[in-house]
């Protein structure tokens, strides 16, 4: 390129400038803003939003109790030589993984590879945390998948191909085993043992007390959903665009579709986590439908189609259940109820966001974190809809 | 539908698609996907550049005439314009020649850029995002992704810690720019291209460093691929004269005419190389 007038050279040094200056500013471009679910404990909710904040809410007034938690990392951007542009900047961990709850522990954890525990006591998080595993540095990966407490230890994996047991108290590593693929789904576990999928295609079952492994099952596409286990069977949807069903020895009891080229075929990544009610396994597809299939040999039963992406896991509020499906071009989403008995279907509300996080039900409420980093609590018998404002009282 | 819904139907998501069943067919590796398709698509549009690269050439090769139009209708640009576009149309040269072809081949490149992007998908916001491009008539896409981000010491979802690929792109970036800059002897116009010798290369060098690596592998092939394309068109230009005299554009001494036959032979670039005596090995690396 050769510039030829003291026009054309100021034009091009401001363009490059420009493009120095957005690209060393903003970093990668690559944005994880998590969508962390809802927790509730007693009367209080808590919330971890995608600016780093955790707030716990009273489920009554709305109130928020206390101060937030400010959750932030220091991080350098290409710039980072620069003072102007920040240096060590400081930036709000994002959280996909939904908090949970232990005696009086939350467990939330980070984008950034960590583990915080807070301690929750007087109907609110306590600002100062009281451990994080690691202890100093963070995990080679994100903790994207969620969390689960059992046997007194916190199991989860991270995106470093690592499954973690904790104990639950004090957060010292009880056992790991590396999986050595990517890990974005949320374990499960039933008795002495830990169900998880991963990116390599597989489902692994592995020793809850000692971290050896039992036994995997590769499907054909990764995992990132969460596995649910009912009476002696494991359910897991995978990219492959299957539903397995497998034994607690590993073997496949059947999976759906059981070919590829019937007229229900799913059409997009089982990315959410199905549920279980009445022997019927709900299945969640990115292609917009609600797989119905008898739990015990896979029968499809019914289909509801809720138009846009599932990629927000749906909940059962008694004989109800509650289901958001985002249009992931547009960015808006819609929830609707579907009674299970007869298979109608009723909208509950919409959003001008998307819906990605679980929804999370309690007492009759269904809370939602949409993509617009808002809260709200819906409820399910008659549609009114509560937006949490999130402003602290001084 | 709106004009992003139609970019994405018609540009993004069959390039998405088709970088998903490369990366299948190339041994599941996503670094070998980026350097086919880089070339492929530079193949395709290699008429176009082609088409480019010599009207730039052309551009180069009139400037000392215009050097000395400047200078003679200094104080008239009524008549400089009517005797430049004279100039021009003698010459065969089209003042947009060198900028058509490169705005046609842009939405090219933007979706290529675009694709990578998508198709790295690091987060799980872009992997979420990436699902709604895949061809449900097209099987194999959803069993791919996610793709093997790992390519030599590289991983393509994020930016190279050992700084070699920037380093790469910056040295081939300033290679490219080398090959194209001409030396004047107008000190300030000389000063304002080398400092776009040097701004260009930096800065891709630097975006290297704060975008993935799959992008810079992308950015390195390209440009990579320019300087092949470059030489055979123009040969190595003003590198070639890197370590020694640089002939330099300057305007003649006293007014001439510019009317007649524009002489063919290159008055910016020397492109003639180097002979390296008998039996002497050339330390010179284009040799």
């Amino acid at each position: 390129m050769s510039v030829n007038t003291k026009k054309d050279f100021l034009l091009v040094t401001a363009l490059i400038l420009s493009l120095l200056l957005l690209t060393g500013c903003f970093g990668t471009g690559t944005v994880s803003r998590g969508w962390a679910g809802v927790l509730t404990i007693d009367d209080t909710l808590i919330f971890a939003t995608m600016a780093g904040k955790v707030y716990s809410v009273d489920s009554i007034t709305g109130a928020v109790r206390g101060e937030p938690i400010k959750m932030v990392e220091t991080s350098s951007g290409g710039l980072s030589c620069i003072p102007s542009c920040g240096g060590q900047q400081t930036r709000a961990i994002a959280t996909y993984a939904s908090p949970v709850v232990s005696g009086d522990l939350v467990y939330i954890g980070g984008v950034d590879g960590r583990v915080y525990a807070y301690q929750f006591a007087d109907g609110k998080l306590k600002d100062q945390v009281l451990w994080t595993y690691p202890r100093q540095e963070t995990l080679n990966g994100s903790i994207v998948g969620g969390m689960i407490v059992a046997n007194d230890k916190l199991y989860f994996a991270s995106a470093d191909g690592i499954i973690y047991a904790l104990t639950a108290a004090e957060g010292y590593l009880e056992w790991s085993y590396n999986i050595g693929k990517k890990v974005w789904s949320a374990p499960a576990v039933e008795g002495d043992t830990l169900y998880i999928g991963a990116f390599d295609n597989k489902v692994y079952a592995i020793d809850a007390a000692t971290g050896t492994k039992k036994w995997e099952f590769e499907t054909e596409g990764a995992i990132s959903s969460t596995p649910i286990v009912d009476e002696g069977m494991i359910f897991i949807g995978s990219y492959d665009r299957h539903i397995y069903a497998l034994d607690t020895n590993g073997k496949m009891v059947w999976k759906f579709p059981v070919t590829d080229e019937g007229e229900d075929e799913p059409q997009n990544w089982f990315w959410a986590k199905p549920l279980i009610a009445d022997n019927i396994l709900y299945a969640p597809c990115l292609d917009g439908k609600i797989y119905a299939l008898d739990a015990l040999n896979g029968n499809l039963v019914n289909t509801f189609d809720v138009g846009g992406a599932i990629s927000s896991s749906p909940v059962l509020v008694d004989n109800t259940m509650v289901v958001a499906s985002t249009n992931l071009a547009k960015r808006t989403s819609h929830v609707y109820a579907i009674e299970i008995s007869d298979g109608s279907r009723r909208e509950l509300t919409s959003f001008t966001t998307g819906i990605n996080a679980p929804l999370y039900a309690s007492n009759g409420i269904v809370y939602i974190h949409t993509t617009g980093d808002s809260f709200y609590g819906l409820n399910v018998q008659n549609g009114a809809l509560q937006k949490f404002s999130l402003t602290t009282s001084k | 539908m709106d004009a992003g819904a139609i970019w994405d139907l018609i540009i993004l998501s069959p390039m998405i698609n088709i970088m998903v069943v490369l990366t299948k067919y190339l041994f599941s590796n996503l670094g070998l996907t980026i350097i086919a398709l880089t070339i492929i698509i530079r193949a395709a549009m290699y008429p176009i550049s082609r088409k480019q690269l010599l009207s730039s050439r052309r551009m180069q090769e009139v400037q000392p005439k215009i050097a000395e139009l400047q200078k003679k209708y200094a104080k008239d640009r009524q008549k400089l314009a009517k005797e430049q576009m004279a100039l021009f149309k003698e010459a065969g040269v089209s003042p947009t020649g060198c900028l058509l072809p490169m705005i046609l081949q842009m939405p090219v490149w933007i979706a290529l850029y675009q694709s990578i992007s998508r198709v790295l998908a690091t987060s799980p916001e872009e992997l979420l995002n990436l699902s709604r491009h895949l061809y449900t008539s097209w099987p194999l896409v959803f069993d791919q992704v996610p793709l093997n981000s790992h390519f030599l010491w590289l991983d393509l979802g994020t930016f190279d810690k050992y700084y070699i690929l920037p380093i790469l792109v910056g040295a081939s970036m300033w290679v490219q720019q080398k090959m194209t800059t001409p030396n004047y002897a107008d000190p300030q116009q000389q000063s304002q291209n080398q400092m776009m010798l040097w701004m260009m290369p930096l800065l891709f060098a630097f975006m290297s460093l704060s975008f993935n690596s799959g992008l810079a592998l992308y950015w390195f092939t390209s440009t990579v691929i320019g300087i092949v394309m470059q030489y055979f068109v123009s040969g190595w230009g003003p590198l070639a004269t890197m370590f020694k005299k640089q002939p330099v554009t300057k305007p003649p001494a006293k007014p001439m005419s510019i009317t007649g036959q524009i002489s063919q032979k290159k008055e910016v670039v020397t492109t003639k190389k180097p002979t390296a005596e008998k039996g002497k090995r050339s330390w010179m690396f284009w040799k």
